[in-house]
């Protein structure tokens, strides 16, 4: 099974969160006032869209870290990891400690570049059916197998005992429906919800087996990593994005979180525009990066996430005609509807209605790959038992979460949504468990308020 | 049985911030961005005031009184940062906004119209972290195993600074629900000052009323340890009250009104207002089938309805 998997996804854990913006937007800009709309509107629905981000950001850490506070089975290491961490020793050096970590890190970080090549090379020859397979594999294994462990620990903890039956008759329910939900169709409420609990998973097993001091070092170097895939010019995730557009195709479908208002504008500029390319870019970015973590014990997991970006990617389509086109209708005039299906050099060849840039402004996009490290953050974070530092890691990551929507809306283009929130989070986890929590116990043992 | 209590604990400490969150915060994307910027601000002004204790109890013997006055003050200090950056904001927004135009963001945009709205929004955010970070911790203990301040303890008589006894978890909700409010009044002193000063020259006094306040109720806490709970919380609550009345003033109300305010939603929580007015407006939304359009906040609404909410509350 391994072996299958590992080829096609490679990937790393870049996530990144995209805006996309129709390119055809600024030659209409020529009047002030429509540029003041346009920034007004940006202004508004990037508001709305924070906070369509936050709630299923939220609700996938506190997932985490109320297993992690509840579940023994995760904040304990039984001392197996991951294959991508070799070095294990128990040591009290902190030098060693700290070298060991950072060659973990850099390990995992090899793999990562390592599978989004890989998966670059795949694309590029076109093998998609591999690439497809690879993701339908890989999120089977996460629906089925990671959620039974993770049930059976659950019953275990809260000392539950359904009968085998019923837990059998459960799980397969639920299995099968996530993957109908995930590769071919259902209510977008229910895939959102399985996209939030998967990557919730993929985050609990990151937790688990990463040693301690290893996954700092991992958010670290995968913040760069993404970092550097997405901006540089010649980064891979770039390149994958230039491809796509090349190819003028809707892509590589990667993990990607939309809400669901923005489900029919995304679409529409995935199928139509110069615009979309980016989106497609990004979610294949976001493809890339989940496969590299799905190596060893929790190389099912990756694989499974980006199976599910894809399939969401793939569903995208289907829902915007389906379900989601009256919502989009509304905004716009009826030509603007025809054009949706033109192939997308004739759309350029139309004038666009502004309603239309406005839609494609709207489509705010998070990859799977930075719930995941969001909340494997945020869940070790808890798991020393002190809430100050969780609530403080919360805050800092979703103002940094904010921080790079409001780049994204004066760059506007795909931007790695991982650096800023994840270095602010980790600041704010240091200097919250060395600094600020000795000090308010301090304050607080004298019972002072302050 | 402690899980029971933990979270009753937080539902008694956080109703009045859902409460104000949920009326005045919840519907508007801004002001909810608004309200975690606030936390995070807070969180920057106790990350600076724990580095000045860190450094300064490298250098002083006894730091604590100093390192708490200096941590109010920070707090203060954000709360003026807070409002210079909104106030660039706006400027900002400005240029943006055309005359006549309905604001896309009322709550940056209108800081002149809805100062004192937005006043509340980020108090309302440094109110409810400092809360969770005064009882969090405390009140997860209380999941058990073992739970702190039982009688026991009382009767071996062994003092120490959480000597409420089984009181202890209704210390900890009245602290938090203090903390909210209180840092929801010295926001909107704060900026009012902020916003004046330079214009008048009393511009200063609700500024300076909210940093000695401050002060004066952290002075107060430390009493607790001494075991004068009920005067203490009797105090506090008091210039809690006087904070919200100097509020209501500074809006532009009265006394007077202030009062009938009380009085009003005294009357409106024993009538059940709330339930009344949500069927009726079920019933006409029935009968019209129309959506209800969103009533523009005004500063009276806020100055009406704050003492209202935290008054209901503590009754």
């Amino acid at each position: 099974m391994s072996s299958n998997r590992d080829p096609p996804d490679g990937g790393g854990t870049v996530n990144e969160t995209h805006t996309t913006y129709g390119t055809n937007l600024i030659s209409n800009r020529s009047r002030p006032e429509e540029e003041n709309q346009v920034e007004e509107a940006e202004l508004k629905y990037g508001a709305s869209h924070v906070i369509h981000l936050f709630v299923p950001v939220s609700l996938c850490m506190a997932l985490v870290v109320f297993t992690m506070n509840t579940i023994t089975f995760y904040s304990q290491n039984n001392g197996r990891h991951l294959l991508y961490t070799p070095f294990v020793k128990e040591t009290d050096s902190i030098v060693e400690k700290g070298l060991m970590s950072l060659g973990n890190a850099l390990v995992m970080l090899c793999v990562v570049v390592f599978m989004t090549v890989l998966l670059i090379v795949f694309y590029k020859y076109k093998f998609y059916k591999l690439i497809h397979g690879w993701l339908i594999i890989s999120s089977f294994l996460l629906l089925f197998l990671f959620t039974t462990i993770y049930v059976q620990e659950v019953l275990k903890s809260f000392d539950v005992s359904p009968s085998a039956v019923t837990i059998l008759f459960a799980l397969g329910n639920y299995g099968v429906l996530g993957m109908m939900c995930i590769h071919w169709k259902g209510p977008l409420r229910l895939q959102q919800f399985y996209l939030i609990t998967m990557s919730a998973l993929m985050a609990l097993v990151f937790i688990k087996y990463l040693p301690e001091w290893t996954v700092w070092f991992v958010l670290f170097v995968i913040s760069v990593w993404d970092l550097v895939a997405v901006l540089t010019p010649k980064g891979p995730l770039r390149y994958l994005v230039e491809t796509a557009q090349e190819r003028n195709e809707p892509i590589f479908p990667a993990l990607i979180y939309s809400s669901g208002v923005l489900y029919p504008y995304v679409l529409v500029t995935a199928l139509e525009n110069p615009g979309e390319s980016r989106t497609t870019s990004e979610q294949s970015a976001t493809t890339e990066a989940t496969p590299s973590t799905s190596a060893g014990n929790t190389g099912f997991a990756p694989g499974l996430q980006s199976d599910s970006k894809r399939t969401a990617v793939k569903r995208i389509p289907q829902k915007v005609q389906v379900e989601e086109a009256p919502p989009a209708a509304r905004n716009q005039p009826d030509n603007v509807r025809i054009e949706r299906r033109t192939p997308a050099a004739q759309l350029e060849q139309l004038n666009y209605p502004r309603h239309d840039d406005y839609q494609e402004e709207r489509g705010v996009k998070l990859g799977l790959g930075d719930f995941i490290f969001y909340s494997v953050l945020l869940g070790k974070a808890s798991s020393y038992f002190d809430w100050n530092t969780t609530i403080a890691c919360y805050v800092a990551i979703l103002i940094g979460l904010c921080f790079t929507l409001v780049l994204l809306a004066v760059f506007k283009r795909a931007l790695p949504a991982l650096p800023i929130s994840i270095f602010s989070g980790l600041i704010f986890y240091f200097c919250t468990r060395w600094i600020i929590t000795p000090f308010v116990t301090f304050v607080s043992q004298n019972s002072f308020l302050y | 049985m402690g899980i029971v209590l933990t979270v009753s604990c937080y539902i008694a400490s956080f109703s009045p911030s859902i409460a104000l969150f949920y009326s005045f915060i919840a519907h508007d994307p801004v002001r909810i961005i608004l309200f975690f910027l606030g936390s995070f601000f807070w969180l920057v002004s106790l990350l600076i005031s724990s580095l000045a204790w860190l450094g300064l109890s490298t250098v002083l013997p006894n730091t604590f009184l100093v390192s708490l006055g200096v941590c109010i003050v920070v707090q203060e200090l954000s709360r003026v940062a807070y409002f210079m950056l909104l106030k660039k904001a706006q400027k900002g927004l400005n240029k943006i906004t055309r005359h006549g135009q309905i604001s896309v963001a009322p709550g940056v945009s209108d800081l002149h119209n809805a100062r004192h709205m937005l006043a509340l929004v980020c108090g309302l955010g440094m109110g409810v972290i400092s809360a969770l970070f005064y009882t969090m911790n405390a009140f997860a203990t209380f999941a058990g195993p073992g739970t702190i301040g039982l009688p026991m303890a009382l009767e071996t008589g062994h003092i120490d600074s959480n000597r409420a006894g089984k009181y202890l978890p209704l210390c900890y909700v009245l602290s938090a629900i203090l903390l909210t409010l209180f840092h929801v009044a010295w926001t909107i002193m704060v900026w009012d000052t902020c916003h004046k000063i330079g214009r008048f020259p009393t511009a200063f006094v609700p500024g300076a009323a909210a940093v000695v306040s401050h002060l004066f109720v952290a002075f107060l806490s430390s009493l607790n340890s001494r075991g004068f709970y009920i005067l203490v919380f009797s105090v506090q609550f008091l210039v809690l009250l006087i904070c919200i009345a100097y509020c209501n003033v500074i809006m532009g109300g009265t006394i007077q009104s202030f009062v009938t305010a009380i009085g009003q939603s005294f009357v409106d929580a024993f009538t059940l207002k709330q339930i009344r007015n949500f069927v009726e407006e079920r019933k006409m939304r029935t009968q019209q089938r129309q959506a209800v359009p969103d009533e523009p906040m005004t500063e009276r609404g806020g100055a009406s309805d704050e003492p209202g909410t935290s008054n209901t509350v503590d009754a």
